[in-house]
């Protein structure tokens, strides 16, 4: 224990922190959360330890060493589950923003082996193990399998909320209306979308000039480029 | 009840006419900017949001209808010049009337929109907060029920028990199945991650030892803005912060006074319509 206690929850709240302030999510930190997690369960044995000799009948009064020792245990468990409940929830409610905003975070992992993959097209054997490792473990993720499972079953809460008020679309845009009609670039091909104007056919580079409730969710997934 | 929702009542029996429509707008647009001003969860405007989810239905209908009309190639059998004029006039009405229609349709899904956002996030900043609030005061038994099996204690067990069909004030009966639906799998979440490994008198979520609770609530002391709409509002002073006894009216608001005033001083004000949030 070269530590001293609360150090690792300070680290975690400090990466819990920055995480704020980023656009994205940074790697789980396992190690540094079940550090901190055993820290609780040896402050929790030394709390047993302390009580064994008195057998239930501790009196604070009478050992007021022991009894602020503790309080001092007592005091960093609490510290420490505090600092993992702020770290977790830190992680969670930017999982839960992407889930708002639409983004897949869970297919989002898997550009980069398929990158990788294609730049790689001559040591064919060598990529196809690398798309192997990428399928299997979860090595490049910077979510945790418990997120990754959250962020589905959230997925899932959120569908089931919004089903019941498809007519107003509860993920569309925060910002007021302005115009009805805006200008937009395509930037992937996107083929035909039906709307109430009649068939767009979304090929890439070309300009339109479409019905904005039409094309948010292709402005989000980044089909298209809103202009001006 | 709203002064608003008296002057609606009077026309309530056609929820179709223009004025009630118009009403109706005024009073989500001030309930809107009200949730948007106030830090805790509002009561939940039930009748009003279903005449409004009803009236964007109906709209969206009448302009699918509109659009059908104006994609269909009108009876094209004619070729005179003068018919096909007329065509491309009815069209040109037609869109226009369309672009109108959308644009007031979209405004209105924007309000709803952000009102019902507005609301779930409040709910999940202070999700055990509400979930206290609105479960029935078992808290004792359950946590002795809990004492009993202790070794196998789960973090979700600290989540109290809620019916989930009807609604509770102030949260509708969605609202209360997405909150109770949520905190289960944060808690789940929680107790996978790390809360599982805790010795198991931690592993609760309300956690209250050492005098700090866990749950945190909205601050109701937080500063708003409102504008008086009757003749006298006297602010209420709760006790706390040095003052004993709760304190009715030291001040009193003016008619079309604007005031920034802690929202707990206008709370029940505002319930009763006397004052609008700004």
């Amino acid at each position: 224990m070269s530590n001293m206690y609360g150090e690792l929850g300070n680290k975690l709240v400090q990466h819990a922190k920055r995480t704020q302030a980023l656009t994205h999510l940074p790697p789980y930190q396992t190690e540094l959360v079940r550090a901190v997690a055993r820290e609780v369960r040896d402050l929790d044995r030394d709390v047993a330890r302390l009580l064994t000799p008195f057998e239930g009948s501790f009196n604070p009064s009478q050992e007021p060493a022991i009894a602020c020792a503790l309080l001092v245990d007592h005091l960093c468990m609490r510290r420490n589950k505090r600092c993992l409940l702020a770290y977790h929830c830190v992680r969670t409610e930017k999982l839960e923003e992407l889930c708002w905003t639409g983004v897949d975070v869970l297919e989002q992992q898997l550009p980069v082996a398929e990158e990788a993959s294609a730049g790689a097209a001559a040591a064919a054997a060598a990529a196809a193990a690398q798309g192997q490792g990428a399928g299997s473990g979860m090595n490049h993720s910077s979510l945790s399998p418990e997120e990754e499972e959250y962020f589905r079953q959230y997925s899932d809460l959120l569908a089931a909320y919004k089903g019941q008020w498809t007519d107003i679309d509860l993920t569309g845009s925060l910002e007021p209306p302005k115009d009805l009609f805006i200008d937009v670039r395509v930037l992937k091909d996107a083929g035909e979308i039906q709307t109430e104007y009649g068939v767009i056919n979304l090929t890439k580079n070309s300009q339109l000039y479409v019905r904005q409730g039409d094309v948010e969710r292709l402005i989000a997934q980044g089909f298209l480029e809103r202009l001006g | 009840m709203d002064i608003d929702d008296i002057l609606a009542s009077v026309d309530r029996h056609d929820p179709t006419t223009p004025e009630s429509t118009a009403l109706d707008h005024q009073l989500l647009t001030r309930f809107w900017v009200a949730e948007r001003g106030v830090s805790e969860l509002l009561p939940w405007p039930g009748p009003l949001m279903d005449r409004m989810m009803d009236r964007v239905r109906r709209q969206i209908e009448t302009i699918e209808d509109l659009a059908a009309t104006s994609a269909d190639p009108l009876p094209s059998t004619s070729t005179t010049t003068n018919l096909q004029t007329t065509t491309t006039n009815t069209n040109t009405t037609i869109n226009l009337t369309l672009s109108i229609l959308q644009t007031d349709l979209s405004r209105t899904q924007y309000t709803l929109r952000s009102l019902l956002r507005q609301r779930l996030s409040k709910l999940t900043k202070h999700s055990m907060h509400y979930l206290l609030r609105i479960s029935p005061p078992t808290t004792q038994q359950t946590q002795s029920q809990s004492q009993t099996a202790e070794h196998d204690l789960r973090p979700e067990d600290s989540i109290p028990t809620v019916g989930q069909e009807a609604p509770h004030p102030p949260l509708s009966a969605p609202e209360v199945r997405f909150l109770v639906a949520h905190q289960h799998l944060l808690a789940k979440h929680y107790g996978d991650a790390f809360l599982g490994s805790f010795p198991p008198q931690l592993r609760r979520l309300d956690d209250n030892a050492g005098g700090t609770s866990m749950v945190q609530g909205p601050e109701v002391r937080e500063v708003v803005f409102v504008r008086c709409l009757v003749e006298e509002v006297r602010v209420v002073v709760p006790p706390g912060d040095g003052v004993e006894e709760e304190v009715v009216g030291g001040t009193a608001m003016r008619m079309g006074d604007v005031w920034a005033v802690r929202w707990e001083g206008v709370r029940d004000a505002w319930r009763r319509g006397e004052v609008e949030v700004l």
